[in-house]
């Protein structure tokens, strides 16, 4: 029955299946034959040797360093006994507890700054300054606060969650329709659940929209915040690396921080589909 | 459609009659204070198809909403079976121009959700729901998301929702405002079946004076500056098979009436425009 419905005429018509089919393979082709062509110029010119090894190593280098950082060698585990993955691992660890606070804090935050002035009038100014400035600004401040451990990089990374969260949440929460604010009132719904089933759930697309903005910051930031004691981790490994001007295993490491904000940009993008499926249609 | 039953020397009442003494609303304060309705004095007999009719503006809207107790009129009362509207209340249910739906939910859980905050068992809410959702002609939609459903559809489940715990006074606004004309006409023939069938008192708005003969016991004019009732009338006209009163004698001459009454108070604004 509900196959029927959802296969009836009424149902809002798209562009046709055939097309949109087209596009679902089209563009993912086209990426993918950028990179190797990318790959292709890349292996080029380190082989014509434009410019040392040390500037620009040759792919085939870096595919080593890969090797090297997954594997035991001569004894040594990894990179600095640590494989790849447990460098990146850390380094999510530490993103997903700045950006875990920052949603336990932000969407409260936010739902505040959105439903009262005056709290709005209070926080407003600090929330905009965190937002402004670039949160390796006030990095040497945390650093002097909490010490060069942990401590200080989960409170930058949460700084810098924080505001876009918040930011993005209290616009939403200020911008319900009246109408659907009106309609939960003519149902009899009282003041907290106006807030559960009706304004929170009205502001999920802007928040999903906080949230992927805060994941870009948050992983900007922590590679930035990994040049300070940041061993394990990649932004670490990639600023341990340079020192010793092992250029290979920092490309390594840049490779592998690009390929992981694609897959975290895919999941949210995927998760922002699952959770607000009605984006831009209601 | 009689609104009282006599049964013997006992006068029934139907549940659901309203009363608007010396109403009078007044948006803004002091120098910038916009009064924008009143005097109403009106008594609308439970079970009444009341349609309001009026152009942009002339309070019909604020007139709803007033009964749905959103704002407190600025003075006097309205009394829905002897009571004073002093909030929004389960003895009344609203549709509103866009249906207003929460994306968040399917069809059924729109109804639901109308069935929890009206303080609904929970174990009940499922069949309830589905019963209102059968009722407007939603029986094989109720799983689908609201946004996939076309105006029409989305209207009756507004209607379904303002169903929710079966208030005893339907509000709409402009309800078929927003829908292609022959979805309007069906939209407007299930009402009137829903109506007879539910015998409550439904308060329609509405800007156009057909669809007010189409589907009303009573229509009221509304104009001027602030919004008073220029013309009251009761509608009795005939309907045909397809639930069609064109065709009645009087519908010609109802309509003119209508229509002048609108038109006067059109003039008369438009001289009394401020420059």
């Amino acid at each position: 029955m509900a196959v029927s419905t959802r296969t009836s005429p009424s149902a809002a018509p798209g562009p046709s299946r055939a097309r949109r089919a087209s596009h679902t393979w089209r563009y993912p082709v086209i990426s993918v034959l950028a990179i190797v062509a990318f790959l292709v110029i890349w292996y080029l010119i380190a082989r014509a040797e434009v410019w040392r090894p040390l500037f620009v190593p040759p792919p085939s280098a870096v595919w080593h360093q890969f090797i090297r950082t997954t594997t035991i060698h001569d004894g040594v585990v990894g990179y600095n006994g640590k494989y790849l993955w447990e460098h990146l691992w850390s380094s999510m660890l530490r993103l997903f507890e700045g950006l875990a606070l920052g949603i336990l804090i932000g969407v409260p935050l936010g739902v505040a700054l959105g439903a009262s002035r005056t709290i709005a009038a209070i926080l407003h100014p600090g929330v905009t300054v965190i937002r402004s400035l670039p949160p390796l600004a006030y990095f040497s401040l945390l650093i002097i606060w909490f010490g060069i451990g942990e401590s200080a990089k989960v409170v930058l990374l949460f700084l810098a969650a924080v505001a876009p969260i918040a930011v993005a949440t209290a616009d939403a929460v200020g911008n319900v329709p009246v109408d659907r604010l009106l309609a939960a009132r003519s149902l009899g719904a009282s003041r907290l659940q106006t807030i559960t089933e009706v304004i929170l759930p009205s502001a999920l697309p802007e928040m999903m929209t906080g949230l992927r903005v805060a994941l870009g910051v948050t992983f900007t930031t922590i590679v930035a915040a990994e040049t300070v004691n940041g061993l394990p981790g990649i932004g670490g490994m990639v600023r341990d690396a340079q020192r010793f001007n092992k250029t290979d295993v920092v490309v390594l490491g840049i490779i592998v921080i690009g390929i992981v904000a694609i897959i975290l940009d895919i999941g949210i993008r995927a998760l922002d589909r699952r959770v607000v499926p009605w984006r831009g249609r209601a | 459609m009689t609104n009282q039953h006599q049964h013997g020397d006992v006068v029934v009442t139907r549940p659901g009659a309203l009363r608007f003494a010396d109403v009078h609303h007044v948006y803004g304060q002091g120098a910038s204070a916009n009064p924008v309705l009143g005097p109403i004095d009106l008594t609308v007999p439970g079970g009444e198809f009341l349609c309001i009719v009026g152009a942009s503006g002339c309070g019909k809207s604020t007139l709803l909403r007033l009964i749905a107790g959103f704002a407190p009129p600025t003075q006097g009362s309205i009394e829905i079976d002897g009571r004073e509207i002093v909030a929004p209340g389960p003895d009344r249910g609203m549709v509103f121009q866009q249906p207003t739906l929460f994306p968040w939910r399917s069809v059924r859980g729109n109804v639901e959700l109308a069935l929890k905050l009206r303080g609904y068992p929970r174990d009940q809410r499922r069949a309830e729901a589905e019963r209102l959702l059968r009722q407007v002609g939603l029986g094989e939609a109720m799983d689908r998301r609201t946004y996939e459903l076309s105006g029409g559809m989305q209207q009756r489940c507004a209607t379904a929702r303002a169903l929710a715990g079966d208030p005893e006074v339907l509000l709409m606004d402009e309800p078929f405002g927003a829908l292609d004309a022959i979805t309007r006409e069906h939209m407007q023939q299930e009402l009137h079946a829903l109506w007879t069938a539910t015998g409550k008192t439904v308060v329609f708005v509405t800007h156009s004076v057909d669809e007010a003969l189409v589907l009303g016991t009573r229509a009221i004019v509304l104009g001027g500056r602030p919004g008073h009732v220029l013309l009251d009338l009761p509608l009795d006209l005939h309907r045909d098979a397809e639930g069609d009163t064109h065709h009645d004698a009087t519908y010609a001459d109802l309509r003119s009436q209508i229509a002048h009454a609108m038109d006067d108070d059109y003039q008369r604004s438009v001289r009394e425009a401020p420059r």
